[in-house]
């Protein structure tokens, strides 16, 4: 064991500086803290993501914990070709995308797109409108552009690192969001007199 | 700025609290992670794994499989008029009649797309993985290009012998050909691959003339109405391609779904577009290397008349 390991394991301050690698072959040699390090490192953003896609709380927490599972079963698979935190993302969102298709969680919200009255008013008490609109639009969005989406727009995700979660190129994620957007206009395009005012 | 950039920025905005997660509960995932990874039953709330489906799907699968009929039956069709298409091509027209009708029993007898067998293709409980409900029953909501007529001859054929409302379950996405894991399978290991690999090649050539034909510099507004309508009858094809044997092959169903995207949006291009939305639909076309793609899977030779 190198001495900068045997420092990253025995001095918590130096726990941050253990490079990728290290981490990773750690976790690999079956090291606990290591592997707490590296939940610790990830759980928040792949929980967000998970959310993000699943809306229910009880669904992102079984998603998350299954990909860490798997991500932990799997670690020796893992080549460093991508990030660390961009395998893990894949591992999220595969998971996320398989059993949302699996699970019948009910979509249907109180605002159906065609149900939305006369909006032209400049009133901003229709906002609360707008955010029910959005979110049936949202929902409405096929599956590849509403990841896409949510993985760009909401979460922060590049093209690359979604290319690399999704399994596509980042020209067809850039194409998938700029379908998407469009969609999304399309949809809330009682609202556009007041944006763009 | 240009406005929809603007509007798109609100949206971005506006979405932000969309799905927002709370607080993460670390300790308590961590717990349930560590349970599970030594052996203990983790504390799933809801079964999304590999466990067995919920009654729920059952009914949903159920509801669907008269769908998974119709597009059996069109994908049957699409077999047939390609079939007869090739021996009416390549023989005498005396001999055609007589050797379609073996070459069509043959095919019959070796494929597996017939509506009984669809309906039991069935890769088993657990690993059954239904379309979303937004995608297989398109409710109202659903903003999605549908086209109603097309110019293909392959959508022509199928919709003219498909039952009503077939045409829109063809058209849409189902993943009836992934197994278990969602991979799918090579289209060498189906029945029937040589008359799917030949509706595939003529139409990716038709696509590449599209293509081709949008990146002229010099075209007017008529022209893009031509291409519109082209576009259109090119993408219902595509997604009937992509919904028979021949899009379980990996890199050409990945072909096939980015020429989708792209005919999507030279469908969806007004007349009076400005340049730049244009350059966008070009872009997509150079980033996806789509031309590239395309003109790597037609093999080199005569594709006309096929």
């Amino acid at each position: 064991m190198s001495e900068g390991a045997m420092m990253a394991l025995t001095i918590p301050e130096t726990r941050g500086w253990m490079s990728e690698r290290q981490l990773v072959e750690r976790v690999v040699a079956g090291d606990p803290v290591a592997q707490r390090e590296m939940y610790d490192s990830h759980v928040d953003r792949v929980y967000r993501l998970t959310y993000r896609l699943a809306g229910d709380e009880e669904l992102a927490r079984d998603f998350t914990q299954l990909t860490f599972i798997r991500a932990f079963e799997r670690i020796r698979d893992f080549r460093h070709e991508s990030s660390l935190a961009t395998w893990l993302h894949t591992i999220g969102v595969s998971i996320s995308l398989n059993g949302l298709r699996k699970v019948k969680t009910a979509r249907t919200r109180e605002a159906p797109i065609e149900a939305a009255s006369a909006i032209g008013s400049m009133d901003r008490h229709a906002e609360p409108d707008l955010k029910v609109r959005l979110r049936n639009a949202i929902d409405s969005l096929s599956e590849k552009y509403r990841t896409v989406f949510l993985m760009h727009d909401v979460e922060g995700f590049t093209h690359e690192e979604i290319g690399a979660a999704l399994g596509i190129p980042a020209g067809t994620s850039k194409t998938r969001l700029f379908q998407g957007r469009a969609k999304l206009r399309e949809a809330l395009a009682d609202f556009r007199g007041e944006w763009v005012s | 700025m240009t406005e929809d950039e603007r509007i798109d920025e609100m949206i971005r905005n506006a979405a932000q609290d969309y799905n927002r997660a709370p607080a993460v509960p670390r300790d308590e995932m961590w717990t349930a992670i560590q349970a599970a990874r030594t052996g203990a039953t983790p504390k799933l709330h809801v079964i999304a794994g590999n466990a067995a489906a919920p009654r729920t799907a059952d009914r949903g699968r159920s509801f669907f499989a008269p769908r998974y009929v119709w597009l059996g039956a069109a994908a049957a069709v699409l077999l047939v008029a390609t079939g007869i298409g090739i021996g009416r091509l390549t023989m005498p027209v005396q001999q055609a009649a007589i050797n379609t009708g073996n070459n069509l029993q043959a095919s019959d007898s070796n494929s597996s797309v017939t509506p009984q067998r669809v309906a039991d293709d069935n890769p088993g409980p657990g690993t059954y993985d239904p379309p979303p409900p937004s995608v297989a029953q398109t409710p109202a909501g659903e903003i999605d290009v549908e086209p109603e007529t097309s110019r293909g001859g392959i959508g022509r054929v199928l919709r003219g012998a498909a039952p009503s409302g077939a045409s829109r379950v063809a058209s849409s996405r189902l993943p009836s050909r992934r197994n278990a894991a969602g991979i799918r399978g090579s289209v060498d290991e189906a029945p029937g691959n040589d008359t799917y690999q030949v509706a595939t090649i003529r139409h990716l050539a038709d696509a590449e003339a599209l293509l081709t034909s949008f990146s002229l510099e010099k075209r007017d507004q008529k022209m893009d109405a031509q291409l519109a309508g082209w576009a259109k009858g090119l993408l219902s094809n595509t997604r009937l391609l992509l919904d028979s044997p021949a899009g379980e092959d990996a890199r050409r169903a990945r072909l096939l779904e980015d020429l989708e995207l792209v005919l999507a949006q030279i469908v969806q291009l007004s007349p009076a577009a400005a340049a730049s939305e244009r350059e966008l639909i070009q872009g997509s076309i150079q980033n996806g290397q789509v031309m590239t793609r395309l003109r790597t899977a037609i093999p080199a030779g005569p594709t006309r008349g096929l």
